[in-house]
């Protein structure tokens, strides 16, 4: 039998971890779904009207996103709770690819899901109680393209961070960002001869504007290969390795 | 089944915890990890789960080595730590999900375990106490039927009655192709089960020997007094002294694993040389 991924395998990780995660995601759901309801009902109750408020679905949907993949892992890092991860006989890989789906594919299946029911339940109430007409709500499927590469940053964290990853990521980002905006800054000071950056002269820096403007379009084309086909690919492949290489 | 070759491992800013050590663990035997508080017991049940790498040297269960924590070993493997963890799901479900990796999980096992340990057939396990906890996880241990199977301080919160039920399910479960590794403090639990002895000390293998390899070499008395010399270790009882010798004649009560443990780590080189041609061999 194979020894890195083999399909039965698979899915019985798979299915063990929906059975236990499955507590955890019914009462994210049912705490989000009060919210958006309360948040619904709330201006009807005071002004007679009200819309289902689809404009929050997006934000809600990356941000529980995001913060479900930074916890994907935590069972890893726990002495006794990774020693059953850890000895449960499945590869590294089909371990990865497991909490891979229920954090990106499954997750975003589950939101549309959710997204349409309580769509459907808030309309009706809006009818019945207030008169309201129904609001429409469309899934923007490249959104959920963008999540799941960008959640895979996430689910890297999760793996590397033994505690609060989302928020050492973000904190692991904003000092990533202002490293490279120093070192930005400094390299286009020196390249450029430039001393005050408040008055900068264009025509004084004697540029070749049609060589500008390739450079920065192949800049911009290597900038979205990288993103759309490159980044999570290597997230998910640093994750694998974490888990390959974890000890407790 | 097991081998560990010239295994070297220490925990980060420590130094070695393990220096060159060698072992092999056959298959048909309960094996009883013995030593100090410190001395690497549950770290070296963690290297053969492949839970910890070593630094140098290596561990292999039937050629795969384990730091790999290959699913065709690990499903040969079947670990119950001391302290542990259990899934906020029903026993059923427990059984639902976890049996389907162990190839040759039997249920009806498992049930005549749980009659034995008096647990229920279902119910949710964190309702469980700690105890009841540990004698379901050892009940599913054995149940799948693995080739190796650990148990670190399996006794410690079990209550009387179930300490006696483990050593039979353990003696009754025991074959050819399988062997348990257990370590533990609590000696008198296990006695009388674990065979061969292996004690681990400053690193190393300090004693591995079968129980028949020992009641050929030691031998133990009680005397009212203590003998002058040839003393290996003794301990003060109500009506005299119980005595370990070196064997010179047939003469012997059964070795108590408590006290075989002290004499072996109170004389380390004497020990040594009296199972000095086994050790070659």
């Amino acid at each position: 039998m194979n020894n890195y991924f083999n399909l039965q395998r698979f899915l019985q990780t798979l299915k063990n971890d929906i059975i236990r995660n499955s507590r955890n995601y019914l009462i994210t759901l049912g705490a989000i779904a009060g919210i958006l309801t309360s948040i619904d009902l709330l201006p009807g109750i005071i002004t007679g009207k009200t819309l289902v408020p689809v404009h929050g679905y997006l934000p809600l949907f990356m941000l529980m996103g995001y913060i479900f993949s930074s916890l994907v892992f935590n069972e890893m890092h726990d002495p006794q709770k990774g020693l059953v991860f850890l000895t449960t006989p499945s590869s590294s890989l089909e371990k990865l690819f497991s909490k891979l789906l229920i954090t990106s594919l499954l997750y975003v299946l589950v939101m549309w899901l959710f997204f349409q029911a309580l769509t459907l339940f808030l309309n009706g109430l809006n009818a019945i109680f207030f008169g309201t007409e129904p609001t429409r709500f469309t899934f923007h499927w490249g959104i959920a393209r963008i999540f799941i590469i960008t959640q895979s940053v996430f689910l890297f964290a999760s793996g590397y961070f033994r505690k609060n990853a989302f928020l050492k990521l973000l904190f692991a980002g904003f000092v990533l960002q202002m490293f490279f905006s120093f070192f930005s800054i400094i390299n286009f000071k020196l390249f450029f001869n430039i001393s005050d950056f408040h008055n900068i002269e264009i025509d004084a820096l004697d540029l070749d504007m049609g060589r500008m403007a390739d450079l920065i379009k192949a800049l911009v084309y290597g900038a979205r290969f990288t993103f759309l086909w490159l980044m999570a690919p290597f997230f998910w492949f640093m994750t694998y390795l974490r888990i390959a290489e974890k000890e407790v | 089944m097991i081998t560990i070759e010239n295994l070297n491992f220490n925990y980060p800013k420590q130094s070695n915890l393990f220096n060159d050590l060698s072992l092999n663990i056959q298959a048909g035997s309960i094996h009883g990890l013995l030593g100090k508080n410190g001395s690497g017991k549950t770290t070296l049940l963690k290297i053969i789960a492949g839970l910890r790498f070593p630094n140098k040297g290596q561990c292999k269960a039937f050629g795969y080595e384990t730091r790999y924590r290959s699913p065709e070993f690990m499903k040969e493997l079947y670990f119950v730590p001391e302290e542990f963890y259990t899934p906020p799901v029903t026993m059923k479900q427990f059984v639902s999900i976890y049996s389907k990796f162990y190839p040759r999980f039997s249920t009806q096992q498992l049930f005549e375990y749980l009659k034995e340990f008096e647990l229920p057939e279902d119910g949710k396990l964190s309702s469980f106490s700690y105890g009841m906890k540990k004698k379901f996880l050892i009940s599913f241990g054995v149940a799948t039927n693995c080739k190796i199977l650990i148990l670190d301080e399996p006794s410690n919160g079990l209550d009387i009655p179930s300490k006696s039920k483990l050593r039979r399910i353990l003696a009754s479960a025991i074959s050819d192709d399988r062997s348990f590794v257990i370590s533990t403090h609590q000696v008198r639990d296990i006695d009388q089960l674990i065979d061969p002895i292996l004690i681990i000390e400053d690193g190393k293998v300090l004693f591995n020997h079968s129980l028949e390899d020992i009641s050929k070499r030691l031998s133990v008395k009680a005397m009212d007094e203590l003998p002058a010399e040839g003393v290996l270790h003794y301990e003060k009882t109500l009506g005299g002294y119980l005595v370990i010798q070196e064997k010179e004649d047939e003469e012997s009560l059964a070795i108590d694993i408590e006290t075989l443990f002290n004499a072996v780590i109170n004389n380390k080189e004497k020990i040594r040389e009296i199972f000095s041609d086994l050790d070659k061999n």
